[in-house]
């Protein structure tokens, strides 16, 4: 390490972030024909909890002609420093200057980030608008949920890869390589690069472009041996990812449509996969990672595999306990007591089935009653509050739940400790490609009377009332639903100095709605009720999930009608006419086990 | 139970004592060496560590203990193929019980390299041996003065850039990096330093390699 980035690492808070070193990072290839820093906007803590990006960065790691590095958003006491050392802000791996890379990924998690995206290139030293970008300048990638609706960054982004990443990064690799050995500009790779399955390129692409999916996860490339961080991770864990998508179809929940079809790993592969991630990192817990681990239809099976393996190492299984059954509560109780976790997400079984949730009371109850005769003491609920149709006796649903799981700890409970009992809500935000995308977010002042009411109603139960700011919430519906206008509203709100929205301490909505006006743009039109008849902007992608499906379940919500789940019967969702093949591979009967 | 000398150098020196715990811990788990783990609701491995080492120092003599039935040979060399850049185990040696570091640790060596050629070395060795030491130093966004003295045991110099410093270690602790920072500033020397530990001694001033493995490693 070199003096001049010693003495940076030693003005700044926690240098563990910056330092490289980590264990498992694989060799970096000096004479690499292409050079990629993948980056991630948030902070090295809770980038170090995000599968995406290992994925890939493993994966190109792989190649013999690449080199890949990370870079993450540094803290605002390290960005300083750089500026004042006029440092471009460095990779990890070999401290390279961001803009010495060939290309320059970001992964876009959480519209929140957006900012930090900005923050990064700035620091990194790349001009901040592609039009500014000349040859020889990294070419600006981005992938991951959000850019299922990329044009609030079509500015500063040269390519947005939409959907599953395993065969679009080895594709754009390719054609990145080839392009740099024959001397191509930057033009003629961004048009080669617009013909890859997935790949949007601002500018050049034509018509709808298509979500890359791939068809099976059983020969896709899963990293079982991950970068340990220097200091711990958000999440500091094994992640082994059990399938993707899901079948559920909750009507507000993006996720659950844009990684349609479930794709689930096997047995077989799962239990190689989860003595491989014992073997070569160290983690002292592994995660069943899925939308909805419960579904795995080999859930028992897989666990009876793995235990073993994992109890003769001391590594605890972790497992998401929202729909927990007799069999599943044994098996938690037996490791670890932790506490029991339930996303209702809505108070009354009226609003649950406009939502499509399918859980039921009784479901909940339960689940807790197994799990209080098990010793467990503690639960964790989660709802939204401001769904389509929601009343205040939605609300009081809440109050109703909390106090029939209070009897029921009373009938069933073991422990003699007192029942810790944790409310949280946060403000539905109608996303994108969801049977709500076109549903009005309520006003910050009905969020605010929301909240109010909800504390008042449970603070005479003595639980806890966890609640998200509103105002985040409000400009995450804004992001998620922009156009291209929001580009200019973006730039100017990073002018005034707005990095890290999603951290509280640095979110400053007074900043945001001054950029917005700035601009021209009313941003309350973003968060009210779209025309269900005029194109949206993000119908500029194509993600398999028909407009037809979507106004349909959007019409049942309104009745109360749920629509089944996939495994039970096709929903004809479109992903049959868009991806015929990923269709008859997942969907036809539903596995079994 | 295992006791073991490691290094902590280059971005190592830089990982917090904690995590460096954790790293180490991690090493041992990933090498699947039998290791004995406390009782109870949170089960943890049973590995001891001595004090803290400031962020930015690196060090050749740092040790932990580790209740493991392994044999210290084949541990250490399983072990230093599953340690993140920086960290290494040294020497491994059976012990009866935990000899407790942390408490052992009196004084220890540092070699300062300074980044550049710095004609009055003699000037900082001069304040080191004064009648008294005082340096001013921040902590926990305080001013701090103190009159260190009788913390530095020795202090010399090399040719033009290698200060070696012996100060006490463990409850009475001085920082190296903390003296030579307010040295250089009085002596008007800005070309920056690094600094090592090399050496740990007990009150007895016998090395605590002699004591753990019988000679110095």
């Amino acid at each position: 390490m070199n003096s001049e980035i010693k003495d940076l690492l030693l003005s700044v808070d926690k240098p563990a972030r910056y330092c490289g070193g980590e264990f498992n990072t694989p060799p970096i290839k000096a004479d690499a024909r292409l050079r990629f820093l993948m980056c991630f906007p948030d902070v090295y803590e809770v980038a170090h909890s995000n599968l995406g990006i290992k994925i890939l960065y493993y994966m190109l790691n792989a190649r013999l002609d690449t080199a890949c590095e990370t870079c993450y958003m540094p803290w605002v006491d390290m960005a300083a420093a750089l500026r004042e050392r006029n440092m471009a802000l460095f990779s990890q791996e070999t401290h390279a200057p961001m803009y010495s890379f060939d290309a320059v990924g970001f992964s876009l998690q959480y519209e929140m980030s957006y900012t930090n995206v900005l923050a990064m290139l700035d620091l990194g030293k790349i001009p901040l608008f592609r039009k500014d970008r000349g040859d020889g300048v990294p070419i600006v990638v981005a992938g991951g949920p959000c850019v299922v609706n990329p044009m609030p960054l079509t500015d500063f982004v040269d390519v947005f890869s939409i959907g599953d990443g395993e065969e679009a990064i080895q594709a754009l690799a390719d054609v990145l390589i080839a392009g740099k050995q024959e001397g191509a500009s930057r033009e003629t790779m961004l048009q080669r690069i617009a013909r890859i399955d997935g790949m949007f390129v601002p500018g050049i692409s034509r018509g709808k472009v298509r979500r890359a999916v791939v068809d099976s996860l059983e020969p896709a490339f899963f990293p079982t041996r991950v970068q340990i961080p220097n200091i711990e991770a958000v999440f500091s864990r094994a992640v082994l990812e059990i399938f993707r998508g899901c079948t559920r179809g909750c009507r507000f929940c993006q996720a659950g449509m844009i990684y349609r079809p479930v794709r689930a790993r096997s047995v077989e592969t799962l239990k190689k996969y989860t003595q491989e991630l014992i073997a070569a990192n160290g983690f002292d817990e592994i995660t069943l990672s899925s939308l909805s681990t419960c579904d795995y239809p080999c859930l028992r099976e897989l666990l009876a595999e793995i235990k073993p393996l994992c109890d003769e190492r001391h590594v605890n299984i972790s497992l998401p306990s929202t729909r927990v059954d007799s069999f599943e509560a044994e098996f938690v109780a037996s490791t670890r007591l932790s506490s029991l976790t339930f996303a209702p997400e809505a108070g009354t079984q009226r609003l649950r089935d406009v939502i499509n949730k399918n859980v039921t009371e009784e479901d909940i109850l339960t689940s807790c009653r197994y799990a209080f005769e098990k010793g467990y003491h503690s639960v964790k609920l989660y709802f939204m509050i401001g769904l389509p149709t929601e009343t205040d006796e939605d609300l009081r649903g809440i109050a109703d739940i909390v106090k029939k799981i209070k009897y029921r700890y009373k009938q069933y409970a073991v422990s003699r400790k007192p029942l810790a009992l944790v409310v949280s809500t946060s403000t539905f935000v109608p996303k994108p490609f969801t049977p709500f995308q076109w549903e009005a977010q309520i006003s910050l002042e009905e969020i605010e009377r929301k909240q109010n009411l909800l504390k008042s109603i449970l603070r005479p139960l003595n639980v806890k009332y966890n609640y998200h700011d509103g105002k985040t919430s409000r400009l995450e519906t804004t992001l998620a639903r922009g156009d291209e206008r929001m580009n200019k509203v973006l730039y100017a709100a990073y002018q005034s100095g707005c990095i890290f929205d999603a951290w509280t301490e640095f979110f400053d909505y007074d900043k945001w709605m001054a950029a917005f006006s700035a601009c021209g743009v009313d941003h309350e039109a973003y968060c009210g009720a779209q025309d269900l008849e005029a194109p949206l902007a993000w119908e500029r992608i194509e993600t398999g999930i028909s407009r037809e499906f979507l106004l349909r379940a959007r019409e049942k919500s309104r009745q109360g009608e749920l629509t089944r789940d996939c495994r039970k019967g096709c929903n004809l969702c479109g992903i049959h006419k868009e991806y015929p093949s990923a269709f008859r591979a997942n969907c036809t009967g539903g596995k079994k086990c | 139970m295992l006791i073991c000398k490691y290094t902590r150098l280059d971005s190592a020196a830089f990982v917090p004592h904690l995590d460096t715990l954790r790293a180490v811990t991690m090493g041992i788990r990933r090498i699947g060496a039998k290791a004995a783990y406390s009782e109870g609701f949170n089960p943890h491995m049973k590995i001891f560590f001595g004090q803290p080492l400031p962020i930015g120092v690196e060090s050749e003599c740092e040790y932990f203990c580790v209740y493991a039935d392994e044999a210290p040979e084949e541990f250490m060399k399983q072990l230093n193929t599953s340690l993140p850049l920086g960290l290494r185990i040294m020497a491994a040696a059976k012990a009866e019980k935990d000899p407790n570091v942390a408490n052992l640790m009196y004084s220890a060596d540092y070699t300062v390299t300074m980044r550049d050629k710095v004609v009055n070395l003699t000037e900082i060795l001069r304040l080191c041996k004064g009648e008294t030491c005082e340096i001013e130093y921040s902590s926990k966004g305080k001013t701090i003065c103190k009159d260190v003295r009788c913390l530095i045991l020795d202090a010399r110099a090399e040719g033009e850039n290698k200060v070696y410093l012996r100060l006490r270690c463990g409850n009475e602790n001085l920082r190296a990096d903390r003296l030579m920072a307010y040295l250089c500033a009085q002596c008007d020397i800005a070309c920056g330093f690094d600094v090592r530990k090399t050496h740990m001694y007990d009150c007895a001033g016998s090395d605590l390699d002699k004591l753990f493995f019988g000679s110095c490693r």
